[in-house]
């Protein structure tokens, strides 16, 4: 199943400078998991020293946030995943 | 005492009197230091029916317990004062090293009274405190003052200067510490500049040592460790405070047009922290003992808007100068930025102000004739940049616009007020409320106005910080009313402690409020724990309160900026209003205020506030 994946301005850098990348997975979690083995650099930044996902990574599909109980749900061929990291300015 | 020197120095300007005042024991220990001592400082010394532009306003300059120290953050400096702008407290606060050098030099605060005839600056070398002729500074802008006074007095020092801003009494002249910070809101600048001040230069060469340095060491420790593994500080320190555009824009919070357009998706991504970056971020930044680094140089090599390297602006800039105004053009918005800090004004309210005004003449309250053939459009960087310096210069339409949006309302007249977004007279900083409503109710309760740096229910209610040892943890709904009164009473004691310690906010929200309260203990030798410190932090919160109910606020002062009740037709938060009421009532119910806005004499006595309960 292959998936386009969206990052955040910050984590590009960590993908070579891909906004946009074609990603394997069936569903969020499995995505992102595919994504931090293709690029191990993003692994601090969504997931904690445990190994959990941080509570700051939200998911978007086609636009539409996704909650909590939504992560497992299966994807279809051509979505569109945005992975965003939802944190504080000033 | 620990870190705390117990003493105050005492300049007055009028008659050029250098004294020290000794500060009880109990008093340190009640108000902690920063905007806390400033706080009951103020109540005890200044009448609260001062004028703010008269001789007669103290310009209180504090440290905090934490100054001196190499605590992680323990770099802010806190300028106290009765604002011109809004008439009621004031306070705003920077980081540096100048709270540190202010310490060493012996002192826990400076007070400066009375107003010179003639410009003068202030230099302080430990005991020794001398009133220098500024003539050859005066109308010099903030950096080159910094550039001429580092030469004079040498960079081991650290300062405080206004620019043209101040010295013309723009109502919301900010106060520059050096290049890097900005002491920003509420006006300061133009108290410095009704007392002839330009400048306060201080080095110190004493020791600070923590009352329990074995502790302090531990503890210390234990801060550095989760600061370098919370995620949200170091993304601050990989792409700066405008890190949160992208975020903020996505979740509706982003303002765009002043609050009018719902639809921020243009702005996120294109004046995000990763977009400095990868276009003008020559370097990064740290104030004194930080090691996260918020802060960007940045350069524009080239073009209309073209800046030497230099201090890059944080996310209440980007978005005062840019989405608020519509204008997505990241160098010309670097170019405001360098503009707003070199005359000295306060970026948000300058934004904000100028917002104002482009409202207005969108809508023929003002024309051409008024802009003395010149136009206030939206999306149009030249039209702002020639704003900000009439503004600063107080030159023709930018005289009424220095009196900052509230006052010019009043002044145009006909329906301008319509275009006002501001609480109290503060214009508002960079969070739409429709997508934060705690963070909404904490602009209507800070107590210098719509402030986006009074509480932490921000990030809080985006379930993106929690502070479970004070109960602050839960599931929250940010577009939601229900429990934010109570949980922004706790919210608002963190900061009060900030501002009191002084410690930065983005090193709390990688601690434990127990932590902070370590660190107080060790530092001061004072055994606080934790209920005493959010014990501090409601006192002092409710003391600022009481202040501003003798300067004449009232629950009616409490609210919100109508256009933020009429809902967005697009965008994220498409729909959405805050309900003020609910949220206001079980604020009001949770702190402690009657009907009118006032602390529950009762509440005053268990807090110690008993000559502030007489009072009202």
């Amino acid at each position: 199943m292959s998936v386009k994946v969206r990052l955040p301005s910050l984590l590009r850098k960590y993908a070579n400078g891909q906004e946009l990348l074609e990603v394997t997975g069936y569903s969020p979690v499995e995505c992102l998991h595919n994504l931090v083995v293709q690029f191990p650099d993003i692994r601090r930044w969504v997931y904690d020293k445990q190994g959990e996902l941080r509570p700051q990574v939200w998911f978007f599909t086609n636009g539409e946030r996704i909650s909590a109980d939504e992560l497992t749900n299966r994807l279809k061929d051509g979505d569109e995943l945005f992975i965003l990291l939802a944190l504080g300015g000033g | 005492m620990g870190t705390h020197r117990g003493k105050i120095l005492d300049v007055n300007l009028s008659t050029g009197i250098v004294k020290t005042t000794k500060i009880e024991e109990d008093v340190l220990r009640k108000f902690i230091g920063g905007s806390g001592l400033a706080a009951k400082l103020f109540f005890d010394r200044v009448p609260p029916d001062v004028e703010p532009l008269s001789d007669k306003n103290v310009l209180f300059l504090m440290a905090g317990p934490l100054s001196g120290t190499n605590f992680p953050t323990s770099s802010r400096v806190v300028a106290a004062f009765k604002s011109p702008q809004t008439g009621i407290w004031g306070q705003a606060s920077a980081g540096g090293s100048l709270a540190a050098e202010m310490k060493k030099a012996g002192y826990d605060g400076i007070a400066i009274s009375g107003a010179s005839s003639k410009p003068v600056y202030l230099v302080i070398e430990n005991d020794k405190v001398e009133i220098k002729d500024a003539a050859d500074l005066w109308g010099k802008d903030c950096y080159q003052t910094t550039d001429i006074l580092t030469e004079r007095h040498g960079a081991k020092s650290d300062m405080l200067e206004i620019g043209p801003a101040g010295e013309n009494l723009v109502k919301f002249a900010c106060i520059l510490n050096g290049k890097w910070g900005s002491v920003s809101r509420c006006g300061g600048g133009a108290v410095m500049g009704s007392k002839k001040l330009k400048a306060v230069v201080i080095r110190g060469t004493g020791k600070v040592e923590p009352a329990s340095p074995e502790e302090f060491t531990k503890i210390r420790k234990t801060v550095l460790k989760k600061i370098k593994e919370n995620v949200s500080a170091q993304a601050i320190a990989e792409a700066g405070t405008a890190v949160a555009c992208e975020i903020y824009a996505i979740i509706g919070i982003l303002p765009v047009k002043h609050f009018t357009v719902g639809d921020s998706s243009l702005y996120g991504p294109k004046l995000s922290g990763g977009a400095i970056s990868a276009q003008y971020l020559t370097k990064t930044h740290s104030c004194l003992t930080c090691p996260i680094g918020c802060k960007r140089a940045v350069k524009v090599a080239e073009g209309p808007y073209a800046i030497e390297e230099g201090p890059g602006p944080q996310y209440e800039t980007i978005g005062a100068f840019g989405s608020s105004l519509q204008i997505d053009d990241l160098a010309a918005i670097l170019k405001m930025g360098e503009t707003a800090n070199r005359y000295g004004v306060d970026t948000i309210s300058c934004g904000g102000t100028i917002a104002f005004a482009m409202e207005c003449f969108e809508k023929g309250i003002i024309t051409s004739k008024d802009l003395d053939g010149g136009q206030l459009r939206w999306g149009n960087p030249d039209d702002v940049l020639a704003m900000i310096e009439k503004i600063a210069k107080r030159q023709g339409f930018g005289d009424v616009l220095a009196e900052g949006s509230r006052s010019a309302a009043k002044q145009i007249g006909k329906d301008a007020e319509s275009c006002t977004a501001e609480i109290k007279g503060l214009e508002m900083a960079m969070y739409d409320p429709r997508g934060a409503h705690g963070h909404g109710l904490s602009f209507m309760t800070s107590n210098r106005g719509a402030c986006h740096v009074a509480s932490t229910i921000g990030y809080v209610e985006q379930n993106w910080i929690t502070w479970s040892d004070v109960g602050i943890i839960g599931d929250f709904d940010a577009k939601a009313g229900e429990g934010k009164g109570e949980l922004n009473v706790k919210c608002e004691s963190l900061d009060m402690l900030t501002n009191s310690a002084t410690l930065c906010r983005f090193a709390l929200m990688s601690m434990a409020v127990t932590d902070l309260a370590e660190a107080l203990k060790a530092t001061t030798g004072f055994d606080y724990d934790l209920d005493e410190i959010m014990e501090c932090g409601d006192r002092i919160w409710m003391l600022q309160r009481g202040l501003n109910n003798l300067m004449g606020v009232t629950a009616a002062d409490d609210r919100m900026p109508k256009r933020i009740l009429t809902p967005h037709t697009d965008g994220p938060v498409a729909g959405l209003v805050p309900n003020v009421e609910l949220m206001l009532r079980e604020y009001y119910k949770a702190r402690g205020l009657d009907a009118n806005g006032r602390p529950l004499k009762e509440k005053l006595n268990s807090l110690g506030l008993s000559d502030l309960a007489a009072k009202l």
